[in-house]
């Protein structure tokens, strides 16, 4: 729809032919741009549609619907749209005990359907000493509402997350990443293909945080793997304000959006860790973001060099645009043994690609490709994180007090009895 | 008990628009037809230019526009001037949304 505001801005009258699922979508895009009263017409013409048949029918029967909402006149509130209620964004906005926090909570759309902790000021004050920022600090503007991303309104998302104060600098970097224009997080995070923001931790930080990189990396489990990717998923959810089947159109959705965080095996791989291969110095602690649809794990069909990379491009095909491929240590000490280095499995995957195909359903930015990061523990698997976007990176700025607030939460770990 | 804090964010103040006064008619008119990237949007944009030209013949003029990138065409640096420029001349626009 906002190219019909467009139109509507430039005091052309305008009418959208929008399937009759985008209803509520096309509703709140105009809303969201100041013109809620943009005209459109839901038509029963298939998303994607590839049948010129079904289109011309369909077109057929809309048409006097079409002609009708540029011709039949404006209704008042379509040349004086009212203010609608918004929702409360500053101050204390509920009081009770903690099963009522949670269905107050739940019935305003403001979890992930998981109970959260309740982000009392006392709470949010703790987050805050994750960052040198101050609290009104403006990261910045998340789509579709163009909700502001202050630091604040981050460490409310936090805390509702089970997150630590440490995990602040990280969501501060993430949501830069995420509103850098190459992360293309305009489009992911609202599409029917249910991308999921993936991120990748580099450097000291990881180690400081506790953030998993070995076994069972992508697995629930590790505090700040879960919490952190929960947060940016309740930070796209309250702050840029997409809900599902509203403005986040994602088809089928994707588990991915609870938590997709890893951090890199750096300690046992035989290469220059994923950052420093990108310009990062080796103890910089860095962000990447990217916004993959599918995860899938393949055993390769020979343990050598041959039979691993033959196995990535054989699963891989001829039409994929963009993967991250998660190397475990062993395949990654096998490939760095018989002389691959990250670059040359790159290229490898490149050359197998005949060309960089069309996803049919619109073009996104350019992709890099392919990327290859060590990742998980003992055993032989690889993972293949595919999407069509490019990835981001971003530095993590400390606080002044970073090592203490490193030592006051570093105990908090899991033990595991030993049975 | 607690006492808890709004997760939601705050928005800019937001100047609400009405829509733009509709035709009388759209004979002798220009039309434009605009498609945004999808796969489906450009078979609609032909569909309606069709079906336009069987009702109204030359008696309404149309205009073609498809949006190449997938972003949003007004806050494209290359696309949206374009955009605009094509406006100009017209007199209103049927968008065809590939969804």
């Amino acid at each position: 729809m906002y190219d019909t505001i467009f139109v509507e801005q430039h005091n052309k009258p305008a009418v959208a032919l929008v399937n009759r699922g985008f209803v509520h979508d096309a509703r709140s895009a105009a809303a969201s741009k100041g013109v809620p009263g943009a005209r459109f017409v839901p038509t029963n013409i298939p998303c994607e549609c590839t049948v010129p048949e079904k289109i011309a029918a369909t077109v057929q029967e809309v048409i006097p619907d079409v002609l009708d909402a540029l011709t039949r006149p404006l209704e008042a509130d379509e040349v004086n749209p009212q203010p609608r209620p918004t929702e409360l964004t500053h101050g204390s906005v509920f009081e009770g005990d903690f099963a009522e926090v949670q269905r107050f909570f739940y019935r305003r759309g403001w979890t992930d359907g998981l109970p959260i902790v309740p982000p009392t000021r006392e709470a949010v004050d703790e987050m805050l000493t994750g960052t040198d920022l101050a609290p009104d600090h403006l990261v910045g503007k998340m789509i579709p509402r163009l909700g502001k991303a202050t630091v604040e309104k981050i460490a409310i998302n936090a805390v509702m997350a089970g997150a630590l104060p440490t995990a602040m600098p990280i969501l501060i970097a993430a949501v830069e990443s995420m509103l850098d224009p190459l992360s293309s997080y305009g489009i992911f995070q609202v599409s029917t293909g249910s991308w999921s923001p993936f991120f990748i931790i580099n450097g000291p930080i990881r180690e400081q945080l506790h953030i998993n990189g070995s076994s069972g990396a992508l697995s629930p489990g590790d505090l700040a793997n879960a919490t952190i990717g929960r947060a940016i998923g309740l930070i796209a959810k309250n702050l840029g304000g997409a809900r599902k089947g509203v403005e986040d159109m994602g088809v089928l959705g994707n588990p991915c959006k609870y938590s997709m965080v890893l951090g890199e095996n750096e300690e046992n791989s035989p290469w220059e860790p994923h950052h420093v291969q990108h310009g990062f110095a080796p103890d910089e602690s860095c962000i990447t973001v990217s916004f993959p649809n599918s995860y899938v794990q393949i055993v390769p069909r020979g343990t050598d060099d041959r039979g691993i990379l033959d196995s990535v491009c054989n699963r891989l095909g001829k039409s994929w645009r963009q993967v991250t491929v998660l190397i475990c240590p062993s395949h990654a000490a096998t490939l760095a043994e018989a002389g691959w280095t990250p670059q040359k499995v790159i290229d490898e995957i490149q050359r197998t690609r005949p060309e960089v195909p069309g996803t049919g359903i619109g073009r996104l930015s350019d992709t890099d490709g392919a990327r290859v990061v060590v990742a998980g523990g003992p055993g032989a698997w690889i993972g293949l994180v595919t999407g069509v976007g490019r990835w981001v990176s971003r530095p993590i700025c400390l606080p002044a007090n970073w090592d203490r607030l490193v030592r006051k939460y570093h105990d908090y770990v899991p033990n595991y009895l030993r049975y | 008990m607690y006492d808890v804090l709004s997760p939601w964010a705050a928005t800019d103040p937001l100047l609400l628009k009405g829509i733009t006064p509709r035709l009388q008619d759209v004979r002798g008119k220009r039309i434009g037809l605009y498609a945004n990237y999808k796969r489906a949007a450009v078979p609609i944009q032909d569909a309606v230019y069709a079906e336009l030209s069987r009702r109204f013949g030359s008696e309404v003029t149309l205009e073609r526009f498809h949006q190449a990138g997938s972003n949003d065409v007004g806050s494209s640096s290359d696309e949206g001037p374009r955009f605009a420029k094509w406006l100009e001349d017209l007199d209103a626009v049927i968008v065809a949304v590939g969804d």
